[in-house]
């Protein structure tokens, strides 16, 4: 019979456990793999197909992963590959419009609550950032991810980062004064 | 940032979670994508080994070494009893267009994933580039999954045409590739070609899980020696 790739049992058996499992990455960081995503920019259309993308690649990379490196760097790593070609699709084919993007608040503003109401804010305002500016900006301000940690999820360096980052908080700041003073001004 | 800037992200940093139901309803979808990607024909008595908990037996044995290849080609996952996949989870059913532009590609840790061009967006009105000619995660998968199945079925001519014509500068799958390569070439009989290619994989993929099957393949010379 001709040779498989298919690893025998006893070989599989025979390497040393990894301190993770998919279910283990699954339960504990599909919370923050959705929340990313969603501010990211995948629309809540697509963000069930974008979570499971993720962890697909998760389950089929799991045994390249360098256990000593952090595990959420990694899934936000691609989190973040995932995002971008979502995002990608979505304005390539050009029938979602941005604000789709925007999670579904309810009916009318009047109606939400102030929780809603601001996460609504929220995604309006990542919405003006571009991609390399939202990036940053969610797993800095977001996810309190540290410059290094973001440095080794982007696989960009310490500069760029930093000047990313002071870039995007700028323009999130300027609009976010932007839409309070309008909503004070009568 | 100003303090009012901090209150604001403060308010809303820890909103925006998914609902426990949102977490049940992606993992049903997620095993059964899984369960569709893994190889036809895996014996129903594999796949109730599995069943519902599928996750934890799939992590006790297997312990997180799981390739690609194995897990296309080894894991009867049983989806029986879950949801029903996305329609495009499963490799074999994406249009060519869609496996050709449109699926997420495999982010390696540390890649500059953000360095691509930028596409156009109707929003930002970006500058236009073309987008870079990379293979994604399902064309890659797609393509194991073919060159798998000619492998399976003793067809190693097959599995390299499949293999030239899908040519790539990704090197995500690199292993996973070379070491099909040096099996096809293996079973077309070219067994020079196989033990220098392998010679290679050593080389280039010193901890490869593929390693295994190419020792037990014709490309092991030593192996060729035995009596």
């Amino acid at each position: 019979m001709a040779p498989s790739l298919t690893l025998p049992a006893d070989v599989v058996t025979e390497v040393a456990p990894r301190p993770a499992s998919v279910e283990v990455v699954y339960r504990q960081y599909f919370g923050a793999t959705w929340r990313v995503l969603r501010r990211l920019g995948v629309s809540d259309a697509q963000l069930d197909d974008a979570a499971q993308d993720v962890f697909l690649v998760v389950h089929r990379r799991l045994a390249e992963f360098d256990a000593s490196s952090p595990l959420r760097s990694w899934l936000f790593a691609i989190a973040v590959r995932v995002a971008s070609d979502y995002r990608r699709r979505r304005s390539r084919r050009r029938t979602e419009p941005l604000d789709e993007c925007i999670p579904d608040a309810g009916p009318s503003p009047m109606q939400l609550s102030e929780m809603q109401e601001s996460v609504r804010l929220l995604h309006e305002l990542l919405n003006e950032l571009d991609e390399k500016k939202r990036t940053v900006f969610v797993l800095a301000e977001l996810e309190q991810l540290s410059v290094p940690e973001i440095t080794q999820v982007l696989g960009v360096n310490l500069n760029t980062v930093y000047s990313r980052l002071r870039s995007a908080r700028q323009q999130f700041e300027t609009a976010l004064l932007l839409r309070r003073s309008s909503e004070e001004t009568p | 940032m100003r303090p009012e800037t901090e209150a604001f992200l403060s308010l809303v940093r820890d909103a925006d979670h998914p609902s426990r139901a949102d977490e049940e309803r992606v993992l049903r979808a997620l095993t059964a994508s899984i369960a569709a990607s893994a190889t036809p024909g895996t014996s129903a008595s594999d796949r109730s080994a599995f069943g519902q908990t599928w996750f934890a037996k799939l992590s006790a044995p297997i312990g997180g070494k799981l390739s690609l290849l194995a897990a296309l080609t080894s894991v009867g996952l049983g989806a029986g009893d879950t949801a029903p996949a996305r329609r495009d989870a499963n490799v074999a059913q994406l249009s060519s267009a869609e496996r050709a532009t449109s699926a997420p590609t495999l982010p390696p840790a540390g890649t500059a994933v953000l360095e691509a061009p930028p596409t156009t967006t109707a929003a930002a009105g970006a500058r236009a580039r073309p987008d870079p000619q990379v293979n994604t995660l399902r064309a890659e998968l797609a393509l194991l999954r073919e060159v798998q199945a000619a492998l399976k079925r003793g067809d190693g001519a097959a599995a390299l045409r499949a293999l030239d014509a899908h040519r790539t500068k990704d090197r995500t799958l690199q292993a996973e590739r070379s070491a099909a390569r040096i099996l096809a070439l293996c079973q077309v009989g070219l067994t020079a070609e196989a033990q220098k290619a392998a010679t290679e994989f050593a080389r280039r993929h010193p901890s490869s899980l593929q390693r295994e099957a190419i020792a037990n393949s014709c490309a092991n010379s030593q192996r060729n020696m035995e009596p």
